[in-house]
């Protein structure tokens, strides 16, 4: 009977650990991408994902069969890094809203007139320098351009993994964007990939 | 489709193909004839584009696929045991509730240890044969010590002084409290810590005046109950958590592991296992 038993559950592990390769691992390089873009570190990323996994696994039996895999898995890997990392990580140095849309403004004025001279100049930074300017936003906006542009999330989908309205996530990602290029500009000024004046 | 009120936040719905058809086509004109709104066209859809370019698709490190794996059938395995003796100790107490059954298995236990006495090396050598793969614990003490001899492992920090070496640990992020004893006969030589996936783990070296090596690698007991990387087998880690040491003696080197207040400790040297044992093993107990 025992003996029996201990099958049965042998074969239902080896069923888990099946359904949840098929399910869950193909979204390994999507998680650790937002991992990576959150924690600005590889080997947090590295353990941020391992843990994520090892709760996933955990819970799989809660998991709704059918239902969107990628978004369950987003959801248990915010939750671990607002329970475990963010607290301990090392916070880069944040950039201010207000200072940024004071900034932004003085290069709108610059650049309405030679706006297609950006492409080529954010071309030329490069991928740890757009990297860092992510890593510096608000984590608020952080998530949301990262689960929007590089993700490709739909604002339902981000709306629902920051628990917020629509509207919410538009106006975010809006301001996001924002801080960003007004970022790079300031990159791409001081290594002479664009040009403004200085403030 | 909720569309937004702010002509600017329309922009980013714009960018992201949020906007009904009619919105869209009045938004277009609005964006052609306005150099603010053009701008602000270009911020958005630029910045979308550039991170699109640069960084989806992204793919994580080719090990982490099989670390996860790993990782995740160590953790299941180790619960399980748990559960089965958890289990199996409930069983036990239930039946040694009868005085006459507890004589009985008292009696039959006693002369089951002092048959299996003989025998407990040979269980020692079974435990150490488990033990496998780059993260567990004691094979990469037995590969540090190598390196140390052979010269291709040296220390971070050279000190004789042991809060020296307990600062420097805490400095370079060892998160639990390290042990580090003065020996007799023994100098205290430097140390190293060591990263693996983001945890610090304590290694310090000890020599004496013939040239002979105490290497100690020290982690929190806690980390295997709740982590991961680094590793001992479940019946390695249950057997020196009971007070157990283990002892394996190679031609040029002797190893141990064993448990001293809240820390694991391999300790490897190339000297008589019982001078090690009296110099070193005995302290950290």
């Amino acid at each position: 009977m025992h003996n029996s038993s201990s099958k049965n559950t042998d074969i239902e592990l080896r069923q888990k650990y099946k359904e949840f390769e098929e399910e869950a691992l193909p979204h390994l390089d999507a998680l650790y991408s937002f991992g990576y873009k959150m924690t600005g570190d590889s080997d947090q990323a590295d353990d941020l994902v391992q843990e994520t996994f090892l709760r996933a696994f955990r819970f799989w039996d809660k998991f709704e069969k059918g239902t969107n895999s990628k978004s369950w898995l987003f959801s248990i890997m915010k939750n671990t890094f607002i329970n475990e990392y963010r607290k301990t990580s090392r916070q880069p140095s944040k950039v201010d809203y207000d200072d940024i849309q004071n900034f932004y403004e003085n290069i709108k004025a610059d650049e309405v007139k030679t706006q297609h001279s950006q492409d080529d100049a954010f071309s030329s930074l490069l991928d740890d320098e757009v990297s860092d300017a992510i890593t510096k936003l608000p984590e608020d906006f952080r998530t949301v351009i990262i689960l929007s542009d590089i993700e490709g999330f739909s604002y339902e989908e981000i709306a629902d993994f920051v628990d917020s309205p629509v509207g919410t996530v538009r106006s975010r990602l809006h301001r996001a964007r924002k801080m960003l290029y007004a970022t790079l500009h300031e990159y791409g000024k001081s290594k002479g990939y664009t040009k403004g004046k200085n403030r | 489709m909720t569309e937004p009120n702010n002509i600017y936040e329309e922009i980013t719905a714009l960018v992201d193909n949020r906007l009904s058809a009619e919105r869209k086509r009045k938004l277009d004109e609005s964006i052609r004839s306005d150099e603010n709104l053009q701008f602000e066209y270009h911020v958005q859809s630029s910045v979308k584009n550039l991170l699109r370019e640069r960084f989806a698709g992204h793919t994580a490190p080719v090990y982490l696929y099989e670390n996860v794996m790993n990782n995740i059938q160590s953790n299941n395995s180790r619960s399980k045991s748990a559960q089965a003796k958890s289990f199996s100790l409930r069983e036990v107490f239930s039946i040694l509730s009868k005085p006459r059954i507890a004589f009985a298995v008292t009696a039959i236990l006693a002369i089951i240890f002092f048959i299996s006495m003989p025998f407990q090396k040979q269980t020692e050598l079974e435990l150490i044969e488990q033990q496998s793969g780059e993260f567990n614990m004691w094979i990469q003490a037995n590969n540090n010590f190598q390196k140390l001899t052979e010269g291709s492992l040296s220390a971070q920090i050279a000190s004789n002084n042991p809060q020296e070496i307990k600062q420097f640990f805490a400095e370079q992020g060892v998160n639990y409290n390290t042990i580090i004893p003065e020996c007799e006969n023994w100098n205290l030589a430097g140390a190293v810590v060591s990263v693996d996936k983001g945890s610090k783990f304590a290694h310090h070296v000890y020599t004496d005046n013939q040239g002979h090596l105490i290497y100690v690698y020290q982690v929190s007991s806690n980390y295997f109950t709740t982590k991961p990387i680094l590793d001992l087998s479940d019946d390695l880690f249950n057997f020196i958590s009971n007070g157990n040491i283990i002892q394996k003696d190679y031609e040029n080197h002797v190893s141990f592991l064993l448990k001293g207040k809240d820390n694991i400790f391999a300790v490897v040297a190339n000297e008589t296992p019982e001078k090690v044992q009296s110099d070193l093993i005995a302290q950290l107990q």
